[in-house]
């Protein structure tokens, strides 16, 4: 059995958010844009959880302003939102870690929540008002599909014997 | 760590002031422009497939009669055109007449829409046409029936047009019945445009078409922006609840065109 050569997380990693960028852009018809999951953020999340040593505040706000940068948003909104999460991640992290996953998503829900009051509250700087269900909807979503994401990730690293 | 993140956070926040408030990030703008065009190119993939899938199953005698209307409607419009040709030329002798500045006919480029922003609240769209094409910043963008937005970042081969219904947009109309100049405000709804400061005692009406006035210095005079839908004159308040409905196609069109009204040139000083 030829067992394959153990490759490096960092191409996960960068193909990963590549994927959530486009998820982030990529055109939804009117009514369904509220309900885009917010995987940028997620990602951001997951990754900085799985390697607090490598990843931290200076990758969050890159990814963040980034984000910025191919949303057409205000330069500094995501970037602003993501680090405070790295932060909260840094801080906790030993301990979300070892939740079980349903437990983790009621975490994620909180923390998506704080991103997109952040994200709102500059766009409100900006001139935008976002309508609550704005808010809320993409929230309950991303904590939904926060389990898939994480068996995604188990099923890929096992495969690809990430590690 | 504590010191890490404040310093994170006051970066970020420095970097939402300096994009809010100042001109600092001018040509990294347009630079970043030219960063997010490949990802809209390739998020169009979909639309562009669909289109060229259309193009290539119609069958033959559907391409005849679809060639036939197109025909019958050119007709149409070189009628209207022959006509154009003598008004114009009375036009421009009436206005020798009067002394006043000739209107000078409008040059053109058409342009295609790949990617609109993902916010449902920031109304910007990226088309594919940039500096290389001669586009230049506050350029106008109209569709065939009405005027859309203005370019506000150009990159090299694609640039970024705020459309009129964006809640940070603003501009100078009137009444083409009789004149009256306005202010039609954006109010995040791409079927909706806000007329802001009506007085009670003006005179607009429901089905009003209104114009660009050109007074802003940013769009040429006279593309239809707007049909007046809704009025409504209360004497308990200072202003008239006005609504229009705007005529260009702002979700649907994918064809666009950007006017030059003005040399490139003379937009620099």
């Amino acid at each position: 059995m030829i067992v394959p050569q153990r490759s490096r997380p960092i191409v996960l990693l960068v193909s990963s958010l590549l994927i959530g960028l486009f998820v982030a852009i990529m055109p939804l018809p009117g009514g369904l844009a509220m309900f885009r999951p917010e995987l940028v953020c997620m990602l951001v999340l997951y990754w900085v959880m799985s390697s607090p040593e490598h990843l931290g505040l200076g990758f969050a706000w890159c990814v963040g302003l980034l984000q910025d940068m191919l949303e057409l948003g205000v330069w500094g909104a995501h970037a602003l939102a993501l680090t405070l999460l790295a932060y909260i991640c840094l801080a906790s992290y030993q301990r979300i870690r070892s939740y079980s996953v349903w437990h983790q998503s009621m975490w994620v829900f909180v923390l998506v929540g704080m991103h997109q009051v952040v994200i709102s509250w500059v766009h409100n700087l900006a001139g935008y008002e976002k309508q609550a269900q704005e808010l809320i909807i993409p929230t309950v979503i991303s904590a939904l599909c926060w389990p898939l994401l994480i068996f995604l990730f188990h099923r890929l690293r096992l495969r690809y014997r990430i590690t | 760590m504590t010191t890490r993140v404040a310093l994170f956070s006051i970066a970020a926040l420095v970097s939402v002031y300096a994009y809010l408030y100042t001109d600092w990030f001018d040509s990294l703008r347009n630079a970043s422009t030219d960063l997010s065009a490949p990802l809209y190119w390739v998020s169009d993939f979909p639309a562009r497939a669909g289109e060229w899938a259309d193009n290539r199953m119609m069958s033959r005698s559907r391409l005849i009669q679809e060639n036939e209307a197109l025909r019958t409607e050119l007709l149409v419009h070189k009628r209207k055109v022959q006509q154009m040709a003598s008004l114009a030329a009375e036009n421009i002798r009436l206005r020798h007449l009067l002394n006043s500045a000739e209107l000078l006919e409008d040059r053109v480029i058409i342009a295609e829409l790949i990617g609109i922003a993902p916010d449902p609240d920031i109304h910007i769209v990226v088309v594919n046409k940039g500096a290389s094409d001669g586009v230049y910043v506050g350029q106008a963008m109209v569709d065939a029936n009405g005027l859309m937005g203005q370019v506000v970042q150009v990159g090299q081969g694609s640039s970024q047009v705020l459309l009129i219904t964006d809640t940070t947009h603003a501009l100078p109309v009137q009444i083409n019945r009789n004149g009256v100049r306005l202010i039609a405000e954006g109010i995040g709804n791409l079927y909706q445009l806000a007329i802001r400061h009506v007085s009670n005692t003006v005179d607009i009406k429901e089905g009003d078409l209104l114009v660009s006035s050109g007074l802003g210095q940013r769009f040429p005079v006279g593309y239809p922006v707007a049909e007046v839908v809704d009025v409504q004159f209360d004497s308990g308040r200072a202003f008239a609840y006005v609504i229009a409905k705007p005529m260009a196609d702002m979700n649907k069109s994918r064809h666009v065109l950007l006017i030059f009204d003005q040399p490139p040139s003379e937009v620099e000083q």
